[in-house]
């Protein structure tokens, strides 16, 4: 049976302003699958997240979710149809304590899975069970990044886009969002994680597309990128 | 000299309030949009000015339904400006939501004088006197004295509207995504929220309470067509002394400026004006954000859509520019009196934009109060012609130096700010220019003005002045332009696109800043000093709110990404101001639609508009 992949992105373009960032993007996240979105800073891993959900025009090319043409759609339907974003710079709302941060992102769930509720997400986020009614600006930098996924969850997407979920995080947080990540890996929620973490990637993603300058290099396994240290070396300035 | 009685002291107390009341009901409405939107909205003033127009009519269609019919009046009036609210949102802002944040401001302004000449054909220029409110009539005994007690009313409305704010804000979810988006609308977006209905609403709100303070204003004060900036600019103040986004610092700094005011009628009542404005030029002196504002509210206000690249001219536009200069210098040889004093003061605007144009095309500063500088430069020459009787060399130097020792100072307080709250400030400083000139009558002449100020023979012929302008222009633009392409105007530039990496190359940013505050404020008073000698008089009109709009319409118009920019929209903002006065009944509001159809039609200007024109054309060529 050939089922449509949940997210399909076909020769995207991307301008800010006179400048060409993206150049004939292409690549597809199956259903339950982790894409790793690699590459250098500036490669253009934000910009891809970012046009896929609408928040910058994509200037030629198609994105499709679950077979939808989403090309070109405000950002908020974007999100209502199924498609959760998670900031590279966290951008919670310090000022609103986490359950009012939680609150923000809650949209009923469209399909027969069973909706995320505060309790639930408490159970993959210990941490935020101990602070819900703290303000978020109070958090920890790890709080802050769970917080930031734990939101976008609420609104009980079926695809995520996560950029950057490790940065500036300590090694034995990291660990704990893989953890999370993989829990909700089991949960069937498709997953494109923007990324320079190699042992966060290895840990979770099924496959690998790696980007440099907006062209797409390389598309296969994430095994393979594993295995392949001339990819890389070459792609990432990684051994 | 007063004396203090504990019943004044009280009754001025319960005078401050009352205002500060009223005065909240716009402010709060102002720091809601502004939170969410981004967007300054000179328009407040106007749907409190709406409000009390719509409930004057209510009342007096609703009169036979007493009580009833006064207070659904009220409410009637404050929920169609609600909806007016909504329809400005719709129709103008949606459609800058992506552009620089000053274009939406220079919007509202349009809106400004669209709804006073909208209110002028509606209720015709006498003030309007509205019912008393029922039930609300009497008085009560303080001490020897009768205090009103609707007064006593709208001393309640001010903290139980904070109070409902307030609920509003931590129990519904439209409150929740209020702050949410206070804090990040992108993201806000980006988790499902519909933006537009957000920003409807919000409108809705902000309008509708800015219609309820009008509307209960009724029993107060007699309804008039200068109620909308009088109060829009107060409730600027107040939102800024409060700190932008805090509702509680909006109440709070309401109450200091109401009590100031009602003290300082009673002490000081040659310098209440100042007082107001004087007291948020220290408060944000000393807490940059106002009093319960956090800098994160301060995002920068964007003055420049895309890094501009200046050029140098052309050599074809050099030419051009020549044979303008050389057929306004031979205009004596074959035109008429009327047309050179025309130019001559076209080529004085163009001076006032340029200036202007230096400080927020090239610095990214967007000062509200430009007119200030304009205005002491025009005052300084008056006077050193008049009353000190020095030579025209002398006075036309005075202007500059006055303009430029003002610009100084103003730019030590402002350049330390950044965006709406520079742009803020800088209001401010120019408000307190303008009521100086306004109430220090044994100087100024107060609202008469200062009169006979005509330059002396030769200049004193019509060819004679225009000669004199020419060069004097000639020369202020083309320093102008050597300024922006020297190594000060590229650290200006720098300063501007890239604070940080500026100063990471040594330019010392907030230094290079000020220079440029202080080089634009003495420019502005080469204008203002010629002006003075074109119209021969001199008023405070010259420092109001609407000179400065002017200097912004006027950069704008011509184009912020040029240098030639605001020469030309000096001309044709000129020309079509001097235009529509002369022959137009409802040129305000024409003036109005022009900078609403300028803004959303037309952003990058003339010269933007034309260099595409002509970036098409060469492109053609190129390929045929
Ligand atoms: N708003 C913007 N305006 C202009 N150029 C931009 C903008 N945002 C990003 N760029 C440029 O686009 C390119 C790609 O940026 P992007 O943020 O997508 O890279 P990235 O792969 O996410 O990098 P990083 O790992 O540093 O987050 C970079 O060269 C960057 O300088
Ligand atoms: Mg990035």
């Amino acid at each position: 049976m050939t089922q449509a992949p949940v997210l399909s992105v076909e020769a995207l373009d991307v301008h800010y302003g006179r400048a060409k960032i993206l150049h004939g993007i292409s690549f597809e996240a199956k259903a339950g699958e982790i894409v790793a979105l690699a590459g250098r800073n500036g490669a253009g891993k934000s910009t891809t997240l970012k046009a896929i959900m609408g928040l910058v025009p994509a200037w030629a090319g198609r994105i499709a979710f679950e077979g939808q043409d989403i090309t070109g759609l405000d950002t908020y339907r974007i999100a209502r149809m199924g498609v959760g974003f998670v900031p590279e710079d966290r951008r919670i709302f310090t000022d609103l304590t986490v359950a009012e941060n939680l609150a923000v992102g809650a949209r009923p769930a469209k399909d027969e899975r069973k909706a995320w509720s505060v309790e639930r997400l408490v159970a993959v986020f210990p941490n935020l069970g101990r602070s819900l009614h703290r303000s978020a600006g109070h958090l920890s930098g790890g709080e802050q990044q769970m917080l930031t996924i734990a939101r976008t969850l609420m609104g009980n997407p079926r695809l995520i886009l996560i950029d950057e979920p490790s940065e500036g995080l300590a090694p034995v947080i990291v660990e704990e969002m893989a953890q999370a990540l993989l829990a909700l890996k089991r949960d069937k929620l498709t997953m494109v994680v923007s990324e320079q973490n190699l042992n966060l990637l290895a840990a979770i993603a099924d496959s690998a597309v790696l980007l440099e300058r907006g062209l797409v290099r390389h598309v296969g396994p994430m095994s393979e990128l594993m295995s392949d240290e001339s990819l890389r070396v070459r792609y990432l300035a990684l051994p | 000299m007063t004396v203090l009685t504990p019943d004044i002291i009280l009754i001025q107390a319960l005078n401050g309030l009352a205002s500060a009341s009223s005065l909240f009901l716009v402010a709060s409405g102002l720091s809601i949009i502004f939170g969410v939107t981004r967007v300054v909205n000179f328009a407040h003033g106007s749907f409190y000015m709406l409000g009390a127009y719509l409930g004057w009519s209510l009342t007096r269609h609703l009169a036979s339904f007493g009580a009833f019919g006064f207070w659904g009046s009220v409410l009637g009036a404050a929920l169609i400006v609600g909806g007016i609210g909504i329809l400005v949102e719709m129709l103008v802002l949606r459609r800058l939501r992506r552009a620089p944040e000053l274009y939406p401001l220079l919007a509202t302004f349009g809106v400004v004088l669209i709804v006073q000449d909208a209110a002028l054909a509606i209720w015709g220029p006498e003030d309007l006197l509205g019912p008393r409110a029922p039930g609300l009539t009497g008085f009560v005994s303080i001490f020897a004295s009768r205090f009103p007690v609707y007064e006593l009313f709208l001393i309640a409305v001010g903290p139980l509207l904070l109070g409902g704010l307030w609920l509003l804000f931590r129990r519904t979810r439209f409150g929740l995504l209020v702050r949410a988006a206070t804090q990040d609308r992108e993201m806000v977006a980006a988790l499902g929220v519909d933006e537009r209905r957000l920003f409807s609403n919000v409108f809705f709100l902000g309008a509708a309470l800015a219609g309820l303070g009008g509307a209960l204003q009724l029993p107060r004060e007699a309804v008039n067509l200068n109620m909308d900036v009088s109060v829009v600019v107060e409730a600027f103040v107040v939102v800024v002394v409060g700190g932008l986004g805090s509702l509680v610092g909006a109440y709070v700094a309401a109450v200091l400026i109401g009590i100031i005011q009602a003290f300082g009628i009673l002490f000081l009542p040659k310098v209440t004006l100042v007082l107001v404005f004087l007291v948020m030029g220290i408060v944000l002196a000393v807490r940059p954000f106002g009093l319960f504002g956090r800098s994160a509210a301060s995002e920068g206000l964007r003055t420049v859509a895309q890094e501009s690249v200046l050029r140098p001219l052309s050599t074809s536009s050099r030419i051009l520019f020549a044979l303008c200069v050389l057929l306004i210098g031979a205009m004596p040889l074959f035109a008429g009196g009327y047309a050179m004093g025309i130019v001559a003061e076209l080529l004085i605007l163009a001076v006032f934009a340029a200036s202007l144009h230096f400080l927020m095309g090239l610095g990214g500063m967007a000062s509200f109060g430009h007119a200030a500088f304009f205005g002491i430069g025009a005052y300084g020459a008056a006077l050193a012609l008049t009353a000190l009787q020095w030579p025209i060399a002398a006075c036309l130097l005075a202007a500059p130096l006055g303009a430029g020792l003002a610009g100084i100072f103003a730019g030590w307080l402002c350049v330390r700010l950044s965006g709406v709250y520079l742009a803020m400030l800088s209001l401010a400083v120019a408000q307190i220019a303008w009521a100086t000139s306004f109430q220090w009558v044994e100087v100024t002449g107060g609202d008469n003005g200062i009169l006979g100020v005509w330059p002396p023979p030769p200049f004193a012929s019509r060819s004679g002045f225009l000669l004199l302008t020419l060069v004097l222009t000639a020369a202020a633009l083309a320093s102008l332009r050597i300024a922006a392409f020297s190594p000060f105007g590229y650290a200006l530039r720098a300063a501007r696109d890239a604070p940080r990496r500026a100063e990471a190359s040594g330019i010392h940013v907030r230094a290079t800043q000020w220079a440029a505050f202080a080089i634009a404020a003495a420019f502005a008073g080469v204008a203002g000093g010629l002006y003075a000698l074109a119209k021969g008089s001199v008023f405070p009109t010259y420092l109001a709110i609407s000179k400065s709009v002017d200097a912004l319409i006027m950069v704008l118009l011509g184009g912020i990404g040029s240098l030639t920019g605001p020469i030309i929209g000096a001309f044709a903002f000129g020309g079509l101001e001097a235009e529509l006065m002369a022959s137009a009944p409802f040129w305000r509001a024409i003036l109005g639609v022009v900078i609403l159809a300028l803004v959303i039609v037309a952003p990058s200007g003339i010269t933007g508009v034309l260099g595409r024109q002509i970036g098409k054309r060469q492109k053609s060529a190129a390929s045929a």
